[in-house]
């Protein structure tokens, strides 16, 4: 048994994208701790690197060196079978845009990574929407949802399979102030059970949190 | 009795022609539906969904629209062979029921082969860069 409380560690992680024949370093050998349900929020500038970091460490993305350890496994060095399961099981996004299937209804698309993980379990999706407050609403399609209630429904979505990490990106983004204070609420009440990294622009949103990371420029000024 | 073997393998042709165009039309449609759904193939794969799964939801599209696009050709032909019917000479059209099955087993093949290079175009998605750009 490992005595590291640390269940995500951040190792000299770098990315470089490639603009036409240009090179650009995204983020410069970032190193970060966050331990088990921590609620962490990531702030920064525009292209300072907080969305490129979570989706490294959501492994939506690769780092171009360093690497991700989830409870001391690098899941850098995992095949992309083994990234699909991580994906699954191990984090769930919700993003500023909601990223809802508009076709499926809020019951179908919190339902959709239990169809993917072949654990259809109705009990499981019922209670993530009762947990959100949309039991009531579960045959309504997204456009038939306030935005407050669509973001809602993408939190269901994201803590169905129960996972150890929940990624937000500007979960409150697309919302007016009464409606992201609510989302803040609910992430918060997520944070027993569930290790919460959360982007955000807006600081008073960041207090929430139990520590806010600073990026800049690609760089960690905590 | 040249004629009538003539007259045969023109309809052949015709109908390789028609088929091959068919498959491209098909992957033309499968090409347009997957970029509309890039946002949704994305979300797709971050919520958990394999490359199988993907390139099996496409395939199973193509072979809808295969079975789809077959039985409404079949029915067309059927009808328009009627329809000609008083104009032709010493040849009496009906339908051949018993082509059906085969006439859909080719329409789901076909389908399938169109949706190759779409399903290849879904696997090379990146789902940060899709989901950051919408």
């Amino acid at each position: 048994m490992s005595d590291n409380l640390n269940l995500i560690q951040v190792k000299d992680v770098t990315k470089k994208y490639r603009l036409g024949s240009n090179e650009v370093e995204i983020l410069h050998g970032i190193n970060l701790e966050i331990m088990d349900r921590e609620f962490v929020s990531i702030m920064g500038q525009s292209g300072s690197g907080k969305t490129t970091l979570m989706n490294i460490i959501g492994m939506l993305d690769r780092p171009t060196d360093g690497s991700i350890l989830i409870k001391d496994i690098d899941i850098t060095k995992k095949s992309q079978k083994e990234l699909v399961e991580f994906r699954r099981r191990t984090v769930g996004f919700v993003f500023q845009q909601f990223h809802l299937i508009p076709s499926l209804t809020a019951y179908e698309n919190v339902a959709l990574p239990l169809v993917f993980a072949g654990d259809r379990d109705d009990d499981a999706v019922a209670s993530a929407l009762e947990r959100v407050g949309l039991a009531h609403r579960m045959n309504h399609k997204p456009v038939e949802l306030s935005e407050g209630e669509q973001q809602r429904v993408a939190i269901a979505r994201a803590v169905v399979m129960k996972p150890k990490i929940l990624l937000a990106d500007e979960p409150t983004g697309a919302l007016d102030t009464t409606t992201g204070s609510m989302i803040i609420s609910l992430l918060k009440s997520l944070v027993g059970e569930i290790t919460v990294i959360m982007v955000t622009h807006n600081r008073e949103l960041a207090e929430y949190s139990d520590r806010i990371v600073y990026l800049k420029d690609g760089n960690i000024a905590e | 009795m040249a004629v009538v073997e003539h007259t045969q393998s023109s309809a052949m042709a015709v109908s390789l022609i028609t088929l091959l165009v068919s498959t491209l039309t098909v992957a033309s449609t499968m090409l347009a539906s997957v970029n509309e759904k890039l946002k949704e193939i994305g979300i797709m794969r971050a919520v958990g969904a394999s490359n199988t799964q993907v390139v099996s939801m496409l395939f199973f599209e193509g072979a809808i629209i295969g079975i789809v696009g077959g039985v409404i050709g079949f029915a067309i032909g059927t009808v328009a062979s009627s329809l000609a019917a008083p104009f032709l000479v010493s040849v009496t059209p009906s339908p051949m029921w018993e082509i059906l099955p085969l006439v859909v087993g080719i329409c789901i093949i076909t389908g399938m082969v169109a949706s190759f290079v779409p399903a290849r175009r879904a696997l090379g998605i990146d789902p940060a860069e899709v989901l950051r750009s919408v």
